[in-house]
């Protein structure tokens, strides 16, 4: 474990070097981190200039799952999305075939294939999540020490859920390998931004249980502001566990499929 | 045990994807796709003993790139067996794969925006080598290939023959007991060829690591390899000392004739009369170029020397280049 924290923090240090390389690179991020900010928060403001609730949920609670929502993208953008990008995305190494160079490490193939590119940018999407659910709390009050503990246990789950979901669609590229079918996935969590309670009840359901986007972004939120069921958590870390399981399978039967990139 | 090889009766076949040209044949193809089979190595045995260094020839598609691939584990060979250092490669145990590198001359596993140490810093983390141990490799490897002032450069701003030589130090930095080299020298110019491939000698000579090495580059197996492995279409044709192949592929010498006077000239009948009934292989003004069959060299010099006035002779072998294209060309028929 130890041998492992050392690494991620040798491949961080690594990814930092790199982008600090790039000077006009740091303002291009802030730039476009403030703008994906500005947009999301002006959006809600906007929403709620006309209605008091959007199908039960008000302007302090929705501003709360945009904040989740940005914190979740975050994280994934800081490794879990570039180090699978780097796997299995255009020009990734399966289609330059310097994957070969990751099977012969003498570290677990899917260890190193989920940390092994960093985006330290993603760590100001962080803070500036962090300032929007803290404004929301602000709006809201402060949620009880048991809601904030259920928040993070259900982040937690989420985070579990959003990597196997990744892990799974990265692994079908060993199998076809065209359009990164992480960028359908994308596509998907942006419904997230909104409570999943607006969408028909199917959709709805469908987005808790089979693309657990409400699992990721709306659950964790009611438990910021203080709607949240707390039996639910228990069902959403037995997904969790189980999916991050059937991924890891997944990844390894298809790992066994690769047969390397041509000489 | 540690750095020996064991390969029995391997085979890989290939599923291919074939379609017709043409629209129509692209949208069938979605529907009911075909693939054919592709035997890329057939039946292919051999042991390597630890510290030998070995060339493994073949023509472009014989197979040598897929069995260096098993070796290493990369791949799953459909028939066989194959025993690394001890170890199935396929199991990919961490001492395995700490036993063993590889180096392929079209790829690099050196970090394109880093520079050359971070790129260093992060293998030494991955194979989890000593602070120490790494120092003194590091030191030992820079010195031997002169890498020192290339450390803090970014990779992106190498020239290739600098990339391939950090590169290599990066495949021996943990120490392997195996080196598999699948065309290292490919792209680089003619001395750092000759850098690589001293460096590679001493490097052997001082660690006694094992190597196997697959090479266009005819002159990095002969400066390097005393045993060659040749494949073709999957399967070993020949396994032994190179210098024998040479003999039993190419069983004459070639006699190199440069006359004093101009060979159509009427003093030089004699000459014209006596090469006739030998096998030119190059003609041009005064010089003469023939094949001779080994044991007939001495006693054709006599009447050579007799028959015109010489002003040089020489005698060599035939270039490997011919002798490996004579086996080719024979074993492709």
């Amino acid at each position: 474990m130890v041998r492992y924290l050392k690494l991620v923090k040798t491949l961080f240090r690594q990814s930092m070097q790199r982008e600090l390389a790039f000077r006009a690179n740091f303002g291009v991020n802030v730039i476009h981190s403030t703008l994906h900010l500005v947009g999301g928060v002006g959006g809600v403001v906007v929403l709620f200039a006309h209605s008091d609730t959007l199908n039960g949920w008000d302007f302090s609670q929705t501003l709360a799952l945009l904040g989740v929502y940005l914190l979740v993208q975050s994280l994934k953008n800081l490794f879990i999305g570039p180090s699978l990008a780097a796997l299995a995305g255009l020009d990734g190494h399966l289609w330059t075939g310097e994957f070969d160079f990751t099977l012969l490490k003498p570290v677990p193939t899917q260890v190193l294939v989920s940390l092994q590119a960093w985006s330290p940018w993603a760590l100001v999407d962080t803070l500036l999540s962090i300032v929007v659910i803290g404004l929301a709390m602000r709006t809201a009050g402060v949620p009880h020490c048991g809601d904030l503990l259920l928040f993070l246990l259900s982040l937690f789950a989420a985070l579990g859920l959003l990597y196997a979901i990744l892990l799974f669609l990265a692994a079908v590229a060993f199998w076809y390998l065209g359009t990164p079918m992480m960028w359908i996935f994308d596509s998907i969590l942006q419904m997230g931004r909104f409570p999943i309670r607006i969408y028909p009840h199917s959709m709805s359901l469908i987005l808790t249980w089979v693309i657990p986007v409400g699992f990721i972004v709306t659950i964790p939120a009611e438990f910021l502001s203080g709607q949240g069921t707390a039996m639910l958590l228990l069902p959403g870390f037995a997904l969790s566990g189980l999916l991050v399981g059937l991924a890891s399978h997944f990844f390894r039967v298809s790992v066994r499929r690769y047969s390397s990139a041509s000489s | 045990m540690e750095g020996s090889i064991h390969v029995d009766s391997l085979g890989k076949t290939y599923q291919i994807p074939l379609r017709e040209p043409g629209i129509a044949a692209a949208l069938a193809s979605l529907i009911r796709p075909t693939y054919a089979e592709v035997t890329a190595v057939r039946d292919v045995s051999f042991a390597v003993q630890s510290g030998e260094m070995v060339g493994l020839l073949g023509p472009n598609g014989s197979g040598k790139t897929t069995t260096l691939k098993m070796l290493a584990g990369l791949l799953y060979p459909t028939s066989g067996k194959v025993e690394v250092a001890g170890s199935v490669p396929q199991q990919r145990k961490p001492e395995f794969l700490r036993s063993i590198s590889l180096v392929m001359g079209n790829k690099t596993q050196l970090t394109w925006d880093n520079t050359v140490h971070d790129s260093f810093l992060i293998h030494k983390e991955i194979y989890g080598v000593s602070q120490g141990a790494f120092r003194t490799r590091l030191g030992e490897l820079t010195e031997m290939l002169d890498l020192a002032a290339l450390l803090p450069k970014q990779t992106r701003n190498l020239s290739l023959g600098e990339r391939a030589k950090c590169q290599l130090v990066l495949a021996l930095l943990h120490n392997p007991r195996i080196l598999f080299l699948d065309e290292p020298t490919l792209g680089l110019d003619v001395s750092m060829q000759i850098r690589f491939r001293s460096f590679l000698k001493e490097y052997n000579r001082r660690h006694g690591t094992t190597v196997i090495l697959t090479s266009h580059y005819m002159a990095d197996i002969t400066s390097l390899c005393r045993r060659v492995i040749l494949i073709n279409k999957g399967t070993v044709f020949y396994d032994g000392d190179l210098s024998e192949m040479a003999r039993r592929t190419a069983p004459f010498k070639l006699v190199r004739i440069t006359n004093q006077g101009d060979l159509s000239g009427p003093e030089q009948t004699h000459l014209r009369e006596l090469l006739e009934r030998l096998h030119i292989v190059e003609q041009e003004q005064r010089n003469v170029t023939f094949r001779v069959e080994r044991s007939q060299v001495v006693p054709l010099l006599g009447p050579l020397l007799n028959a015109g006035s010489m002003a040089d002779v020489s005698i060599f072998d035939p270039p490997i280049e011919a002798v490996i294209d004579t086996l080719y060309q024979g074993v492709m028929a």
